[in-house]
């Protein structure tokens, strides 16, 4: 992931931060508020989102993190690319820019901000960006390509990968594009994440789509004494 | 429509005439248990099934025309990338009574090879070929040992949706996990089982020193000898049941197996047969010779006073099975090179990386938007091993079906937390099942950067005092719990798990229950970071200063210092596993200047990481692959 880095401004001004702010009940209201983007928003990788975050006077010093790569975003301030903000309450959000590295896997990901009071921590209800790429795969495939359960009960991912035009090859099991279907239910389920789970002895495969290609997994369920 | 395909020329046509043995099987290859699109995109490598293999294309699944009741068929088009305007079938032994389903829009150019008295090949070309349609293909001659369909129209497109053909003449082997001939953990006794046995049939078994496969000879009266012996790739008499394998009789110990055997035909209700089984190497590579190949060979000979027959064997790799770490998935081997390009191995991934649903508690507490997000790679060693050991089971048993070669183990390699998971395997009451002859499924274990002893990182992580750092961390999806409740049942947290002094004591439970003794060989490798990865934390603009700042008084933060930051360990270290804990108080091969993740270069930390081509780690571990379990690296 690209570094970021602080403004010096921002450090000198945190530096500077003292003193207890007394707020009534943490619980009560909403420290940390995501305004904007809508959760939900589909992201192209290498696209730059920003963000907008309402913060309580009462939160000293806040962040805005995105679950593994997104990482910490950046802070907009005056063009300068600082990381670490304060609460300027309701009237005044703060923006922060997030990149989308240009290798994630298609998937949701999900975009906090944390924050210090004199009270401990805060946190704000999560935004679901939906990043995605623009090009649809021109070869679909799943690992395990084969799955022979032994015990019904028992689990095992399947994960999709595909290949695509320009040469690169990406994991789509979490794509919102990818979907998955048993042709026989009642000998092995699947969810919507790609979990499969032996239900009954027999056969049966799973289907596995995207707008552009699909795949079959074939599926025995075969109970060993 | 059934096109019945005979030979002009009778000279030719009785050069294939020789009797047929009494006891002749018939297998029926038909692509149901193969993955596959539904559109022709990519050519996929040859189909390896019972006694054949079928190149040329790929395996359909679900196609628009698809036969009634079929779900898979083979086929080849100028739709596909790489596919060739030909299905080529090749036996590894002489069959007989070939018949083939297949559909095409085009005339087919048919030939067949075969082989004659003298063991010459000789090839026929149809005449005629096939006409358009759907039709069955029937070759009712003996000795065939290769098919071709070709397709010569500009938009070839040809599929079949199965191939038989019989088989008896010469001797098969039998992988008796797949054709259900074990008893307990052993390969049963019941010659009229092995016998009658129609599935299974494989060409050869992994180098594993546990698989087995049966040798089944067909003979011409019972009480007829045998003389089995191993012939190595060199084409000599094995002299060394550790390169290539052994031979012993049904029922017999495993003491006794040697490079030659004596045995009898015995009375089946197949008629006279012989049988011995057939032990592979303990070790693939027998030296750099081996180091680069993906198979290599031996033979069985069986010789009788009347006869001689030699079958094949192919020696294979045990399948590799890659087990990523704490808050990880299969992305974190990504960056893995050379090991998940070399092609010479079977690489497989089990992950545990699943959402966690139905929460309503953790320890310590978490925003319910944290909990939504909580996945099981943030879960203990208890809660994962079982869908491990699952999946290297499943790995092991597609390898069976793709390679069409019999094997029971695997070699696994793990990054961080995957090497206490798979230790917890062991725990597990299905791990040492029948069908790995009771030796369980992990053939050598490489652990790469595990806290076999813990870490002091963990426990710092579960303190009140930290709680900064582990909500802002946990923002990130590094989620660390003590216990999670859920669905009705409570797990330990992943970093509860971890928990110890990295020097042996302060163990978590879940440590401490792990054999000191590892049950499969094991190799342990260990990085040590150094300055040059530590000074990225005193800079003063980044994510590292960030966390100081805002988690200011929390330990962790802290600590995040270049000079700080080892003072946690007091010892050598990767920034989050001592050196003790990852050679687990043994020897190992240890790395320097390397951090234990790349996600740690999100903090500052300087890489590379352990799993990254520039700590050569990856290349050590094909040299473990590499290497005889009983080598000096295995502990």
């Amino acid at each position: 992931m690209k570094r970021n880095k602080f403004d010096l401004f921002m450090a000198a001004t945190l530096v500077l931060i003292t003193g207890l702010i007394t707020v009534p009940s943490f619980a009560q209201r909403d420290l940390l508020r995501i305004l904007s983007p809508p959760s939900g928003l589909v992201v192209r990788p290498g696209q730059t989102v920003t963000i907008t975050v309402s913060a309580d006077s009462a939160v000293q010093k806040l962040v805005l993190v995105g679950k593994h790569p997104l990482g910490l975003a950046r802070l907009a301030f005056n063009g300068a690319a600082g990381i670490v903000a304060e609460g300027q309450g309701e009237g005044r959000p703060l923006q922060f820019l997030l990149t989308i590295p240009t290798a994630i896997q298609p998937g949701t990901y999900r975009v906090t901000a944390v924050g210090r009071t004199s009270g401990g921590t805060v946190e704000s209800k999560a935004l679901a960006l939906d990043v995605e790429r623009a090009d649809e795969p021109i070869r679909l495939w799943a690992e395990p390509s084969i799955i022979q359960f032994t015990h019904v009960g028992d689990q095992i991912p399947l994960r999709v990968l595909g290949a695509f035009a320009d040469g690169t090859r990406a994991e789509l099991t979490h794509s919102r594009k990818t979907t998955f279907a048993s042709a026989a239910p009642r000998v092995a389920s699947i969810t919507a994440a790609g979990m499969v789970t032996a239900v009954a002895e027999g056969r049966t495969s799973i289907l596995v789509r995207t707008p552009s290609a699909d795949y079959s997994v074939p599926v025995r369920v075969q109970e060993t004494r | 429509m059934r096109t019945r395909i005979f030979l002009l020329c009778p000279a030719i046509l009785s050069l294939f005439a020789t009797p047929l043995f009494a006891q002749m099987q018939r297998q029926t290859l038909d692509f149901e248990d193969l993955a596959g699109p539904s559109r022709f995109d990519v050519a996929q490598p040859p189909v390896h099934e019972l006694s054949a293999s079928v190149s040329g294309g790929e395996v359909l699944r679900n196609p628009l025309l698809a036969p009634p009741g079929k779900t898979a068929v083979y086929g080849t088009s100028f739709a596909c990338s790489g596919c060739l305007p030909e299905i080529s079938i090749q036996f590894n032994q002489k069959v007989s009574d070939v018949q083939i389903s297949l559909h095409s829009l085009h005339v087919l150019a048919v030939s067949y090879t075969a082989e004659d008295e003298e063991g010459e090949l000789q090839r026929v070309i149809l005449p005629e070929g096939l006409r358009p349609g759907a039709g069955s293909l029937e070759f009712p001659f003996q000795n065939i040992r290769q098919v071709t369909i070709a397709d010569s129209a500009p938009d070839w497109s040809l599929t079949m949706d199965s191939v038989s053909f019989a088989t008896g003449s010469s001797p098969v082997l039998i992988d008796p996990v797949v054709a259900g001939l074990l008893k307990g953990p052993a390969v049963t006794t019941n010659v009229n089982a092995i016998a009658a046995a129609t599935t299974g049939f494989v060409q050869g078994a992994a180098a594993d020193g546990t698989t087995q496969v049966v040798l089944r000879i067909p003979a011409a009266n019972v009480g007829q000898t045998f003389t089995i012996t191993v012939i190595n790739d060199q084409g000599q008499a094995s002299t060394s049941v550790p390169n290539d394998g052994g031979v012993m009789a049904l029922g017999a110990s495993l003491n006794t197996l040697a490079s030659s055997l004596t045995v009898n035909a015995v009375s089946t209700r197949q008629g006279a047969e012989a049988f011995a089984i057939y032990r592979g190497p303990v070790n693939f590579s027998r030296g750099p010779q081996d180091d680069d190949l993906t198979t290599r060979s031996v033979s069985l000979s069986a010789a009788s006073t009347s006869d001689t027959t030699s079958t094949a064997v192919t020696v294979a790799r045990p399948p590799v099975v890659l087990v990523h770490g704490l808050w990880g998935d299969a992305s974190s081997f990504d960056d893995f090179t050379p090991l998940i390009t070399d092609t010479n191995f079977s690489i497989n991934y089990a992950v545990y990386d699943s959402p966690i649903t139905g929460i309503t508690s953790t320890v310590p507490t978490f925003s319910s938007s944290i909990e939504s997000t909580i996945e099981a790679n943030s879960l203990g060693f208890a809660y994962n091993a079982p869908g491990v050991l699952t999946q290297i089971n499943n790995f092991i048993a597609a390898y069976r079906t793709t390679a069409n070669i019999a094997g029971v183990k695997a070699d696994v390699v793990t990054h961080s937390m995957g090497g206490d998971i798979s230790r917890t395997t062991f725990l597990l009451k299905s791990f040492l099942a029948n069908n790995t002859f009771g030796a369980g499924p992990i053939n050598k274990l490489i652990t790469v950067a595990t806290p076999h002893l813990g870490t002091p990182v963990a426990a710092d992580m579960l303190t009140s005092s930290n709680t900064c750092v582990r909500n802002t961390l946990a923002g990130d999806g590094d989620i660390a719990l003590q216990s999670v409740t859920f669905s009705g049942q409570t797990a330990h947290g992943a970093v509860f798990d971890l928990e110890g002094n990295g020097f042996g004591g302060g163990l978590s439970t879940a440590l401490k229950s792990l054999k000191p003794v590892q049950p499969f060989p094991t190799a342990y490798l260990a990085g040590i970071a150094t300055s040059a990865n530590l000074n990225g934390l005193n800079c003063i603009f980044c994510n590292a200063e960030a966390l100081r700042l805002l988690c200011a008084g929390d330990p962790l933060a802290t600590d995040l210092t270049a000079k700080n930051w080892p003072k946690i360990f007091g010892q050598d270290n990767d920034t989050i596993v001592p050196l003790d804990s990852a050679l687990n108080n043994l020897t190992g091969l240890q790395y320097s200047g390397v951090i234990h993740t790349a996600a740690l270069e999100t903090l500052d930390f300087n890489g590379p990481s352990v799993l990254d081509p520039a700590s050569n780690i990856s290349s050590e571990v094909i040299t473990l692959l590499n290497e005889a379990p009983t080598g000096v690296d295995f502990h």
